[in-house]
């Protein structure tokens, strides 16, 4: 809401620089997002008169005038191509002060004497505007100072109104509250009219929806320019111009924050306006020249239709012109809601509707009426032939029981009854007391104060919330554990930073097509957007990879080497109608393990390296029975170099290398690896409760085994067989695999060291060469192996 | 005997001049050879020949000879072990190396500066006895909106542009959303939890709106809320007091006005005194030695009586702390995108 400092003064005497006036609407609750100057600091500029123009007798693009004040000539040099005689214009005269200090002195332009300066609007400080000169109205006083012509010296606010506080949508609202806090007088402005006769304008059919209107027909009216004052208010609140008709009602809009409208009388088919729902398939050409289905909106329409839709657009046929002669006057309340369902199935905003869906004063219906016709008749002449007031219903503010100490409660601070009485007071209210409590009966622009909760944040405003102390209490209550997704995100993120992993941060959304590029092909289960933002986010994220992948390009591209980054958020996939939301934790790493080095050389990663940073932030989260198989493998992963995670049975995750497919068409390193480790299904998994073992005081003792195995035959085959061997083998460490010519083809060799360990005695070493025996036995039986020769 | 008592004497006096001036261990190896030599020792051959001497001579000679040997012996070892000490000493100094060469590669990675502003902010609110609680980012209307005092048709959702899905609705058949604030949680807590209850949630929110420098259609949020018996504005000014010196340091101010938020009534802006001037003024705080930091207020009577509270009996406070908000003035970073391009130009100055 663009607000007039000037304009304000009309209402309510204050003596503060706009800079005051802001910091004390902030702390009433109203910010004020930017604060313009209108024509600061301008004196000694007039009104004058253009007599004669003649060309400059030593330049091309000067003029000579000759202009004359209303008492004096003076002659002035002009550069602007648009000066002519006849013309009024702001003359600033020889000691003349314009905005940013410039002082107008006696000057010779190319030899010929200057004694003063003929304005624009920008060199006023009015505006933009800098072509010509700003040309006046015909009949606009000679010799007036050019402050009180143009309205200068003003600033104004655009003040940010919340949606709670229509009332202050206008000049007169914000008036009110600054009158409230300084506990100044409010005055109305001039609403006088003459009285006409009682006339059938209207009628209302929703009374729920239309809860008031006020219908005034004129006759003999001039459409024409409004008076200068009124277009200048207008435009320094962001309001158009159109002609003294529409520029009445849009005054008074801005001036008491009731949208009103004016229909050409001439236009309206039976000459008479019905308030009504739409029927079906009825449309309104509207205003801006866009036709629209009025179904389902409430309208005022004539005998031939609809030719408004109210509260929001009037229509163009029955729109007022310069040719209007007779005009009906509207000024309703319509019932917020539905003017806010109506505009959304009219896609269009208004400020008329930006208003009454926001809740207009249901009492202003009438007063605004009586305004606007006063600027009517005041600028377009002619007579007021008929007026009529309809009453639909309008829900009855209730009074408002509060009990001052509860007030208080709320607040945290001292407040007497008697303080909170009078601040609702100075805003409007009236208040009796019943017993221990108040009763506050608002006044009718105040809808939004219901219960004791508004009291207090009335009471709290105007007192100042300054006022409030700072208490720490503690906290009463049963303290919870962190969740265990929690737990293992807050663990997981701070190994995998010591890993070396940068965390990174994306938006959530993805692009369908860059899932479907990475899968390879089309994506049944993600979750779509409705009104996505544009297409590279028109999903919800299913997987986290995609935009990590995406991160470490950006970062290749940019000069970065072997990047580490991860990330945990939530990704999202649908399942029968519903949404799985589960929290991931996700890594890529490319390239080496580590930068050029002077001493110690870099390797490339290798799957290893995935297995290893999923192992140890499994062993970290003390997560038993989390299973790895080749099965189920995403298709952007490398074949045989990757593994899915499985915990209690359920899919929890995947690593390995990225597909080299994937990682050419993504322009990434050959070297690329990923893992996506469902945290929501480990969750699920209870960990390993800690409990100390004891140290083991006997010593162990070891055996060496190379043998040789057919390639079908898997390691982790061979290590859960010898672990069972015995119930004193502690553990297996695999220390070589061979592969040559020296042995057999599709066979290999694992070499591996096995300690047994007794808890109560040495164990001695015939006993370690009978269990030694027996795992080579075995070995050879179940996995064929044979002793490396 | 008294010759050879004094050809000892010598020989002593000989043997350990020469220990003393032998300059390597080779030298002192044959200083050890020339005196006390298995066959040729000077001194050896003088014990070798005690046997062939008179029992009077042999016993003092004897004697005399012993501690001859003992003191060389001795000698020799001191000198020995102090020419091994040099000897060490010369080998390591030789093999000095420049130690300002870089030390051994290892990678050290860390958290975005937006998790650890977010884990600062929720740890403060713990450490005051505070739960941590969580909601889910696709919700229904309902929790997000109607029942936060967001009725249909309220023009304040207006200031919530929203994401909606395709093809998911909620039970009462309206589409379901991406939440655009953390508010939801505090519905799904107070139904499920009795009070007195203290929480904390800290989150991901969506709004549906372009991208610049200080909006991002996803930003994080904190969110707080109490519902005790007697909570006041007071009790909020004390936990924001404490969150705004933990984040900022001591000497922090926070200042309430009044605002609008349609689930708090009073409902306020909370400012944190300007950091970079000392309130004085300057550019970040636009000259007023404030910063606009978060929204608060007492929870709506509306919004207690959804959850099936009574607010004749119970009052609660809450609040929404904007994560960026905090870390753009916190770490003094101008454009909000930074967070999300994932430059690790910019994330590894927060690691």
């Amino acid at each position: 809401m663009k607000v007039s400092v000037n304009w304000l003064k009309e209402f309510v005497d204050f003596d503060m620089t706009p800079e005051e006036l802001a910091k004390r609407l902030r702390s009433l609750g109203f910010d004020t997002a930017s604060i313009t100057t209108v024509g600061a600091g301008v004196s000694g500029v007039v009104t004058a008169k253009v007599e004669s123009r003649e060309k400059h007798p030593n330049a091309d693009k000067l003029s000579l005038c000759q202009v004359f004040d209303g008492t004096t000539r003076f002659r002035v040099v002009c550069g602007a191509p648009n000066v002519a005689a006849g013309q009024t214009v702001p003359l600033a005269r020889v000691g003349a002060k314009l905005p940013g200090g410039v002082e107008i002195k006696p000057a010779k332009i190319r030899g010929e004497e200057s004694q003063g300066m003929l304005c624009s609007t920008r060199e006023l400080g009015l505006g933009e505007e800098h072509a010509g000169i700003l040309v006046l109205p015909e009949g606009t006083p000679l010799g007036e100072d050019a402050n009180k012509t143009l309205m200068l010296n003003d600033a104004v606010l655009d003040v940010e109104v919340m949606p709670n506080r229509p009332d202050m949508l206008s000049h007169w609202g914000v008036a009110r509250e600054i009158a409230a806090s300084l506990g100044k007088p409010l005055r109305l402005p001039d609403a006088g009219v003459p009285a006409a006769p009682a006339a059938s304008l209207a009628d209302i059919q929703e009374k729920t929806l239309c809860g008031s209107y006020v219908a005034r027909a004129f006759d003999g009216v001039k459409a024409g320019p409004a008076p200068l004052p009124m277009r200048l208010r207008l435009e320094r609140c962001g309001v158009r111009s159109i002609n003294n008709l529409v520029d009445a009602t849009n005054y008074v809009m801005m001036e008491l924050g009731h949208p009103l409208h004016v229909f050409d009388a001439e236009k309206l088919k039976g000459g008479k306006v019905s308030v009504r729902m739409s029927k079906p398939g009825e449309s309104l050409a509207c205003l801006d020249g866009a036709t629209r289905k009025t179904d389902g909106c409430l309208v005022i329409a004539d005998a031939a239709g609809p030719v408004a839709a109210a509260g929001v657009m009037g229509g163009a046929a029955s729109g007022v012109t310069d040719a209007t002669t007779r005009v009906l006057l509207e000024s309703a309340w319509f019932q917020p809601s539905h003017v806010r369902q109506s505009r959304r199935r009219l896609n269009v905003t208004t400020e008329s509707a930006y208003r009454f869906e926001r809740g207009t004063d249901p009492a202003m219906a009438a007063l605004a009426s009586k305004r606007a016709a006063h600027l009517i008749l005041k600028t377009a002449g002619g007579k007021m032939t008929g007026e009529q007031e309809l009453r639909g219903d309008i829900p009855a503010a209730a009074p408002v029981r509060a009990n001052p100490a509860r007030v208080e409660a709320l607040l945290g601070f001292h407040m007497p009854p008697a303080d909170i009485q009078n601040s609702l007071e100075r805003l409007g209210f009236s208040v009796k007391t019943d017993g221990a409590d108040f009763v506050f009966t608002p006044p009718p622009h105040r809808r939004d104060v219901r219960e004791t909760a508004d009291i207090a944040e009335e009471a709290g405003r105007l007192a100042g919330f300054d006022r409030v102390p700072a208490v720490v209490r503690a906290a009463a209550q049963t303290l919870e554990s962190p969740s265990a997704e929690r737990r293992l995100l807050t663990e997981g993120r701070e190994a995998l930073a010591g890993f070396g992993f940068q965390e990174a941060l994306n938006y959530g959304l993805a692009a369908r097509s860059a899932w479907e590029a990475l899968v390879g092909g089309p994506a049944e289960d993600v979750v779509e957007l409705d009104n996505p933002l544009s297409l590279s986010g028109d999903i919800m994220a299913p997987s986290l990879l995609p935009l990590l992948l995406s991160n470490v390009g950006t970062n290749r591209r940019r000069g970065a080497e072997n990047v580490r980054l991860f990330e945990s958020a939530r990704t999202f996939r649908s399942s029968g109608g519903q949404v799985a939301e589960r929290l991931c934790l996700s890594f890529v790493a490319e390239g080496a393990d580590g930068d050029g080095h002077w001493k110690f050389k870099p390797r490339p990663l290798e799957f290893w390296d995935a297995k290893a940073w999923v192992k140890s932030l499994l062993k970290g989260w003390r997560l038993p029975g989390v299973k790895f198989s080749g099965e189920g493998l995403p298709s952007f992963l490398h074949p045989t170099q990757a593994q899915t995670v499985s915990a209690g049975g359920k899919p929890a995750g995947f690593f390995g290398r990225l597909h080299p497919r994937r990682a050419e068409v993504l322009d990434l390193s050959k070297d690329t690896f990923v893992a996506e480790l469902d945290l929501t299904a480990l969750a699920a998994v209870p960990p390993l409760a800690v409990k100390h073992a004891g140290l083991a005081q006997h010593p162990a003792l070891l055996r060496d085994f190379s043998l040789v195995f057919p390639e079908t035959v898997s390691w982790s085959a061979v290590a859960l067989f010898v672990m069972g061997q015995s119930e004193w083998m502690e553990d297996i460490r695999l220390f070589d695999v061979f592969r040559g010519d020296a042995l057999p083809a599709g066979h290999r060799s694992l070499a591996f060291r096995a300690s047994f360990r007794h808890p109560e005695r040495t164990l001695t070493d015939a006993e370690a060469a009978k269990i030694q025996e027996k795992i080579l036995e075995g070995l050879t039986r179940e996995f064929k192996a044979s002793l490396r020769g | 005997m008294t010759t050879l008592l004094d050809e000892l004497q010598r020989i002593q006096d000989d043997s350990l001049r020469e220990a003393a001036k032998a300059a390597t261990v080779e030298a002192l190896d044959a200083v050890h050879v020339k005196f006390l030599g298995r066959k040729d020792g000077l001194l050896s051959k003088i014990l070798a020949g005690l046997p062939s001497l008179p029992p009077d001579q042999k016993k003092e000679l004897g004697r005399r000879a012993n501690e001859a040997k003992r003191a060389l012996e001795s000698a020799l070892e001191a000198k020995k072990s102090r020419l091994d000490e040099d000897l060490l000493a010369k080998s390591l100094a030789q093999s000095a190396e420049d130690l300002t060469l870089p030390g051994a590669p290892l990678l050290r990675g860390g958290l975005h500066p937006l998790t650890k502003v977010m884990e600062e902010i929720t740890g403060v609110f713990l450490r005051l006895g505070f739960n941590a609680a969580e909601g889910p980012e696709v919700e229904t209307d309902h929790n997000n909106f109607t029942a936060l005092n967001h009725p249909p048709d309220h023009p304040a959702r207006d200031s919530h542009d929203t994401f909606y899905l395709k093809n998911h609705k909620d039970e009462s058949g309206a589409p379901l959303l991406l939440r655009t604030h953390t508010s939801p949680v505090q519905i799904r807590y107070m139904k499920s939890h009795k009070p007195p209850l203290y929480i904390v949630s800290p989150g991901r929110v969506f709004r549906h709106e372009a991208v610049d420098a200080t909006h991002s259609f996803v930003f994080h949020q904190v969110e707080g809320l109490a519902v005790d018996s007697g909570v006041s504005l007071a009790d909020l000014k004390g936990v924001l007091s404490l969150f705004a010196q933990q984040l900022f340091g001591g000497g922090v101010h926070v200042r309430f006005r009044p605002s609008y938020f349609p689930f708090v009534e009073p409902g306020l802006e909370v400012d944190i005194s300007c950091t970079l001037c000392g309130g004085k003024g300057c550019r970040v705080c636009k000259n007023s030695g404030w910063v606009e930091m978060l929204g608060a207020g007492m929870v709506h009577p509306n919004v207690l009586r959804g959850a099936g509270l009574d607010p004749e009996k119970l009052s609660g406070y809450a609040f929404g702390i904007g994560v960026e908000r905090v870390a753009m003035f916190k770490y003094g970073v101008d454009d909000m995108r930074l967070f999300y391009e994932n430059d690790l130009r910019f994330l590894r100055q927060f690691a």
